[in-house]
């Protein structure tokens, strides 16, 4: 199975399908929703001017269950966590919002994903040896 | 009955009552009245709230309104501005804060800076107009904080809709990026 990040599953919302397989952690719902709801999304009109786009909070929680119908959740506990941000505490010149990042690619790799689906391939790829792939609609 | 709590964290007790919707119905100063959004419009005490369209709080009143905090808004950061009237002994003076991105106008030395007063700064910015009006500051030739411009805010119910028009991949992972720095951001002032 593969691991799914946030920005994934926004962009695989963004063109109407949902993963038939796959994992990702709780903490994932909280942030797609906190995006839908909150400040929103930057989207380009076809006239070239942008607007930020949210949706109302009981549309988005019913769209999240959806979305995600078909993944298996996989959390972290306090001990991973700890261990990953350790691991992280080693590397080199990070920002320290890699930490979200870091914890999706443990969660990921504790669990044996064959890749991680992420729109992040750029950094990700500094943080993990598994596969980084683009979300592609089956 | 109305439940009610009691505050009693400096050792005097308070009493407050709440009616099932949890709303304040009295408080130590007196009776809380609302408006007919649910909106609390006046405390008990001397302060009354005013609301705009949205249900936003637009001012607060101290008694009759001379002195009062003014709150503006704006569609990217929700809340822009507030603007405070107070008495310094023998006028009423008023001094206003940037809220919306504070802590990136904060680095310039000026607390309300406008984005077009940023942009006479041209010795700190690198780059302008690259996307939308996106301006990105540096510091020491490298880049290290980035504004956007308030876009209007447009809120869905449905979703068909709201997904006309173009995301890209990059304002995606600026949301992402956004709320966790809106979540670190909550975290550090709470």
């Amino acid at each position: 199975m593969k691991y799914w990040d946030t920005s994934a599953l926004l962009r695989a919302w963004k063109e109407g399908w949902s993963p038939a397989s796959g994992m990702t952690r709780s903490h994932t719902l909280a942030e797609w929703f906190h995006i839908q709801v909150g400040r929103g999304m930057v989207f380009t009109n076809p006239d070239g001017t942008q607007e930020e786009r949210a949706l109302i909070w009981p549309v988005a929680s019913e769209e999240l269950r959806r979305l995600v119908g078909h993944l298996t959740f996989v959390d972290l506990n306090a001990s991973q966590v700890l261990d990953a941000l350790d691991t992280l505490a080693r590397m080199q010149g990070l920002k320290a919002s890699a930490a979200h990042d870091f914890l999706h690619i443990r969660a990921g790799e504790l669990n044996n994903a064959q890749a991680l689906v992420t729109l992040n391939l750029a950094e990700w790829a500094q943080l993990t040896a598994l596969k980084c792939e683009l979300p592609v609609k089956p | 009955m109305e439940p009610q709590q009691t505050d009693q964290r400096r050792g005097d007790p308070h009493t407050f009552t709440v009616d099932v919707k949890n709303q304040l119905l009295s408080t130590p100063y007196g009776t809380c009245a609302y408006d007919n959004n649910g909106n609390l419009t006046g405390d008990g005490g001397t302060r009354t709230f005013h609301y705009n369209d949205e249900n936003r709080l637009a001012q607060v009143f101290w008694g009759t309104g001379t002195y009062r905090t003014d709150f503006a808004y704006d569609g990217r950061y929700g809340l822009r501005t507030r603007r405070e009237h107070y008495w310094t002994g023998s006028t009423i003076a008023s001094s206003s804060y940037a809220l919306a991105g504070v802590r990136k106008v904060f680095i310039l030395g000026a607390v309300e800076a406008t984005l077009a007063e940023l942009r006479r700064d041209t010795s700190r910015i690198v780059r302008a107009a690259d996307r939308g009006e996106e301006v990105i500051l540096t510091e020491h030739g490298r880049p290290a904080y980035r504004l956007q411009p308030y876009l209007p805010r447009v809120v869905f119910s449905d979703p068909d809709k709201m997904r006309r028009g173009v995301l890209r991949d990059d304002a995606i992972l600026d949301a992402v990026r956004d709320a966790r720095e809106d979540l670190a951001d909550h975290e550090a002032t709470a």
